[in-house]
């Protein structure tokens, strides 16, 4: 029997804000005085210009309670993205802590152990698609309408994140394993 | 001396408003100028608001002025938009102060007209009183319309016109 003590994927929350392939205005107008009268207009011409911005939120500490060294192991969590692209659309990338970044948890005095991740734009996902450390994802499209899916969905997406009954086994029992999972997400 | 006759009568005319309440139709006039356009820049944070506030010349040759405000938006709605996306309109407000150099005043409601007493030194426009007939034009883009806009680049028109009162 094997015992695994804590064996802890961190997930941390990066979020970016990308810079889109929009342009500063350049206005063809320019203010108009009024002129002296019984009434009197002016008018002005507003500008602004909103950069593509994305936010990921939702994100909690995955923690590995029930491993047995055999059955392959998954946990869950929904998370929130949201997009201001006109498609509402994103890209993530993954990167985990280990070596080159690889999906490890790591234990002083131990191989690491490997995991994976994936992801699902959908809360109600049951299997996600494979995320490649440091490879960013096809474009996912979100249903949050504002930051922290305050609006529309939330959560919006799903994170997958497994450790296969032969990586388990391959654990020391009562040690602590632990990672840090870095999601970036990129405006699309 | 044509240019020398109108200038006199502009004296004339700033004095009247200055001095004593109007009388006759120049009495009446009122003029917006100095005014400015409002560029919010680039916007890269979503969670705040962003305000642009300018000082311009209001002067009104009665007693008081009405203020009314037609964005160029829906039904003359406050809002801006993305040229070639009629979907994507940012709201934004619009404060008015009597005075200049204000960052905050009463809130103007589109299409309708606000009542306000021009500067004690009311003079015209022409006459260079920027400082002293002076109004503030508050113009602010609430972080919660910004957080459920698209990204683009917005644009729009906001129209000002001054009445006597």
């Amino acid at each position: 029997m094997l015992f695994i003590a804590k064996n802890r994927v961190r997930s941390s929350v990066m979020v970016i804000a990308m810079l889109s392939s929009v342009l500063p205005v350049v206005s063809a107008h320019a203010a108009t005085q009024g002129t002296i009268g019984a009434t009197s207009t002016g008018t002005v011409t507003i500008n602004a210009t909103i950069n593509g911005l994305v936010q990921i939120s939702n994100l909690s500490d995955l923690t590995f309670t029930t491993l047995d060294g055999t059955t392959d192991a998954q946990l869950t969590e929904n998370v929130c993205v949201w997009s201001n692209t006109s498609t509402r659309s994103y890209t993530i990338r993954a990167t985990g802590d280990g070596a080159s970044s690889a999906f490890t948890l790591a234990s002083t005095g131990h191989s690491p152990v490997p995991y994976s991740v994936a992801w699902a734009n959908s809360s109600t996902a049951t299997a996600g698609t494979a995320l490649a450390t440091t490879t960013a994802s096809a474009a996912f499209t979100s249903t949050a309408v504002t930051p922290l899916c305050v609006a529309g969905a939330s959560p919006t997406a799903k994170l997958f994140v497994g450790i296969t009954g032969a990586n388990q086994s391959t654990m020391v029992a009562n040690a602590a394993y632990t990672g840090v999972l870095t999601l970036l997400v990129t405006p699309q | 001396m044509a240019w020398w006759i109108r200038f006199t009568a502009g004296c004339t005319l700033a004095l009247s408003g200055l001095v004593t309440p109007g009388s006759g139709a120049w009495a009446q006039n009122v003029q917006i100028a100095s005014l400015t356009d409002v560029s919010f820049g680039t916007i890269a944070s979503v969670a705040a608001n962003r305000t642009a506030s300018q000082t311009l010349c209001v002067y009104s040759g009665v007693t008081n002025y009405t203020i009314r405000a037609t964005g160029s938006g829906s039904s003359g709605a406050f809002t801006i938009g993305i040229v070639g996306n009629s979907a994507a309109q940012l709201p934004y407000t619009v404060q008015w102060a009597s005075t200049g150099s204000q960052t905050a005043g009463t809130q103007l409601i589109a299409g309708q007209g606000s009542r306000f007493t021009p500067n004690p030194l009311n003079l015209l426009c022409s006459l260079g009183s920027l400082l002293a007939s002076s109004a503030s034009l508050i113009v602010t883009l609430p972080a919660t319309n910004l957080s459920a806009a698209l990204a683009g680049n917005y644009t729009g028109t906001l129209s000002l016109m001054v009445s006597p009162n």
